[in-house]
């Protein structure tokens, strides 16, 4: 039996400390919806649902002394027991933004392949949802625009989306949560700094950029910032991405090291299909609620990636257990002038990452 | 010597030039010299060749000189003879020219008579009368019964009048409504019979049934009447070759009863106002229908149409993707793989939709237009899932599979970026010796989790 929201003790994502959500103080967004005050408890006899529609939007600041500075939490992020925390690393041009933003957008519209799965997804907090459906899910899917990239943090960082999962074959309830964090800041730190929330991570997904890991593989047109070939026409090397050097050591580093899943994926594959028919015979499938068929396409990508040239790439595999390795694209199309045709907007095989992270949790 | 056909145009004397040869000066000049030449050889030899000077012999020689004036003056008659055939070839030469000479005259003539009757007519199409316009198509309708050439460019017109933006006139207006609403009432009721006899005009005349002795069938005739208003179209027992009837308006009903389309045919975002029918209409191609709306619901006929009527042979061996050159290529090799498994394009719609795919979550059902568009227009154009539902439909090895999606995926990508992207082919030995280092390196992953350790690669 699960211990009383009075005495759960959690931590904080942001900045690593232990806090009992018991001690966390209700805030709620003031007339202005500009600073987050101090919410008094529900009146006596107000129901729950009376008292969230006086305060729709709720977080809980954390309580540790020695943060940086001021920073909340979902309402009820501390409610369901240890929550969960993916992480998205990759360099600056990867496109973990977008990712995400892929990902977060089919949790959302996928409810049928979840079901499948065995998981029911609901947004966890409104004012961050509502936030990330203006800023991310809109413009990309509703208006083709190539999302900018994550800006670089300097203090604490922020939690990018969070839902809430149920299980629906054991009935646990779930919070969950994805830090997007911006890749300059990894290479050049190394470990500390703004990606401290790793150290709290409950998996990992590499996401893997083929224009850096397989130029030779790939071969985008003539004027691409991927164009595979150098101004003499000679094909160009791959570039290793420093961020996964930094991850893998650090983690390493630390002490009794809790077993973290990771998954690697290689994103941007539909642009990779018309070279390899091991990568053609992945993306296309719809089956990312499949489990049986992770192990033979984790070997399809670790074998494509070495004999094109990235081993360094699969770094991960020799310090993270358990590990899989996927193909996925998050947009399926490619963009002109940093405008996707929104026709042909469809993310392929977001999904299976996550739920191969979530059975290696436990979740599933 | 190789035979001309009947329509060869080497056979008719119009096309061949014919030499007329008469006598050449040189000929004559030859025959001039040679008749007397005869006779003075003759005579010669008569008198000298001959021995003994007596009464006897001199008889003889006279004689024989007698003889020699006569072959002279003999030859000298045929040499007058051939004058004269001489003349004779020559005034038959001077009749035949000016026969030739006629009959282009007749054929500019006639050109001439056409071009002004198609120009008058297609003037008097474009009165502001609705008489002078009837009288127009009448006129339309008539040249091309004549002149069997021009049946084609005359339908053309005749669509081409119908496609012109047109509203049918709806309730007569009331006496308050004013003369100009009255006016323009009685414009779009005249014009609605214009175009009625405009679409009687195509109906009799494409009709397949239509007198065959007085030859009033015009075969193998395209027609475009796309965005054409159409009001109470009666295409009934009609063959044509290919319809475009894309973004038509049908006013009324619309009736397609036993037509036969040879060609393609395009319903693409036409709307049915009224009852369509299409009891026993046959096309040979499947109907384009998407976006096509039918006010009284998707005929039945129309659903359960029966395209492939014609037999076709089966494809021997399954064909492979590699070396695919272009999208027409890439068609053919699918339309082979179709017909390698013994399917029609119905057939294909058909068992899309079960047993569900092996390949997808969700089943994906293929209409019959999707087929059309991968074998016969857009392969490109179609999304990655439909190909490869009708590569599983067609009983593709799941190996071959991925092949067929690079070939494809290759297209895709040369058609959007002008250039080709197949740098290395499979079935080079570079393309083989990847693939052997590939599926040692998914060996050496599975080892590697399975805890063996595994060598690894050399660099």
């Amino acid at each position: 039996m699960s211990r009383s929201r009075s005495s759960r003790t959690i931590t904080c994502p942001a900045c690593l400390s232990s806090i009992r959500w018991r001690d966390t103080t209700l805030h709620g967004l003031d007339e202005d919806h500009y600073w987050w005050t101090p919410v008094d408890d529900p009146r006596p006899g107000e129901s729950p649902a009376r008292f969230r529609a006086r305060h729709p939007f709720l977080k809980r600041k954390c309580t540790d002394p020695q943060a940086v500075g001021a920073h909340y939490l979902p309402d009820r992020y501390g409610d369901f027991g240890d929550p969960i925390v993916i992480g998205v690393v990759g360099g600056a041009t990867v496109g973990k933004t977008v990712y995400v933003t892929a990902l977060v957008h089919s949790l959302l519209n996928s409810a049928n392949l979840l079901a499948d799965a065995g998981l029911t997804v609901l947004p966890l907090d409104p004012l961050m949802h509502r936030s990330f459906l203006d800023l991310n899910i809109s413009p990309l899917f509703h208006d083709g625009v190539d999302l900018a990239g994550t800006a670089t943090q300097t203090t604490i960082p922020e939690m990018t989306y969070a839902v809430h999962i149920v299980n629906n074959t054991t009935g646990r309830q779930y919070a969950l949560c994805f830090y997007d964090v911006a890749g300059e800041e990894l290479s050049r730190t190394g470990f500390p700094g703004g990606s401290r929330y790793l150290h709290a991570a409950s998996g990992l997904i590499f996401l893997v950029d083929p224009g850096k890991a397989v130029p030779r593989a790939a071969k985008w047109p003539r004027g691409h910032h991927h164009h595979s070939v150098d101004g003499s026409g000679r094909p160009l090397a791959p570039i290793f991405d420093p961020t996964f050097d930094a991850i893998c050591h650090g983690l390493s580093a630390v002490p009794d090291r809790p077993v973290i899943p990771a998954a690697i994926v290689v994103t941007k594959s539909d642009l990779l299909q018309h070279h390899n028919r091991h990568v053609a015979d992945w993306i296309f499938r719809d089956d990312d609620a499949d489990s049986t068929s992770v192990p033979q396409e984790s070997a399809d990508v670790h074998a494509f990636l070495e004999t094109n040239g990235a081993e360094d790439y699969l770094r991960p595999v020799h310090h993270f257990r358990p590990i899989s390795l996927h193909f996925a694209s998050a947009t399926g199309v490619r963009a002109v002038d940093r405008r996707f045709p929104v026709d042909r907007l469809r993310p392929r095989r977001v999904l299976r990452p996550f739920l191969t992270i979530l059975r290696a949790r436990g979740v599933l | 010597m190789q035979a001309t056909e009947p329509g060869d145009p080497r056979a008719s004397p119009e096309a061949s030039p014919v030499r007329y040869t008469v006598l050449s000066t040189r000929t004559i000049a030859l025959w001039a010299a040679l008749i007397p030449g005869v006779g003075a050889g003759v005579a010669l030899w008569l008198l000298f060749g001959l021995p003994g000077p007596d009464a006897e012999t001199t008889r003889l020689r006279l004689d024989s000189i007698r003889t020699a004036g006569t072959l002279v003056v003999g030859t000298g008659g045929a040499a007058a003879l051939l004058l004269a055939a001489r003349r004779q070839r020559g005034a038959e030469i001077d009749l035949t020219l000016k026969e030739l000479a006629n009959r282009t005259t007749d054929h500019d003539a006639s050109e001439r008579r056409v071009t002004e009757s198609y120009s008058r007519a297609a003037e008097q199409l474009g009165s502001e009368k609705a008489p002078v316009r009837l009288a127009g198509l009448y006129a339309l309708e008539r040249l091309a019964q004549g002149n069997p050439a021009q049946r084609q460019t005359i339908v053309n017109v005749v669509c081409a009048y119908l496609r012109m933006p047109y509203e049918p006139p709806e309730t007569p207006p009331d006496a308050r409504a004013g003369t100009k609403a009255a006016v323009r009432h009685q414009e779009r009721r005249q014009e609605r019979e214009v175009r009625s006899t405009a679409q009687r005009v195509l109906r009799d005349h494409l009709r397949r049934d239509a007198d065959p002795i007085a030859d009033l069938h015009w075969p193998d005739i395209d027609v475009d009447l796309a965005g054409a208003t159409l009001v109470d179209f009666d295409f009934d027992h009609c063959k044509v070759r290919t319809a475009r009837f894309t973004g038509a308006r049908f006013v009324g009903g619309s009736w397609f009863r036993w037509t036969g389309f040879s060609g393609v045919v395009d319903f693409r975002s036409a709307h049915f106002s009224g009852v369509a029918v299409f009891d026993g209409a046959l096309f040979r191609h499947w109907p384009f229908l998407k976006g096509a709306t039918f006010a009284h619901g998707l005929p039945r006929d129309l659903d359960e149409l029966v395209v492939d009527h014609r037999p076709e042979p089966p494809a021997t061996a399954r064909p492979r993707p590699y070396a695919t050159a272009s999208a027409r290529e890439l068609q053919d090799k699918l339309d082979r793989l179709r017909r390698h498994a013994g399917l029609t394009m119905g057939d294909v719609a058909t068992r899309s939709e079960h047993p569900p795919s092996t390949y997808f979550r969700a089943n994906l059902t293929l209409t019959r237009e999707t087929v059309v568009e991968i074998l016969h227009h857009a392969v490109l154009e179609v999304r990655p899932e439909q190909l490869i539902r009708f590569l599983e439909v067609c009983g593709c090895p799941a190996d071959d599979r991925s092949l067929w999606l690079v070939a494809w995926g290759r297209l895709v990508f040369a058609h959007e970026h002008g250039e080709d992207p197949s740098d290395a082919d499979l079935l080079s030995p570079a393309g083989r010796a990847a693939e052997i280092e590939f599926e040692a390196s998914r060996e050496r992953f599975r080892s590697l989790l399975a805890g063996r350790g595994g060598p690894r690669r050399s660099r």
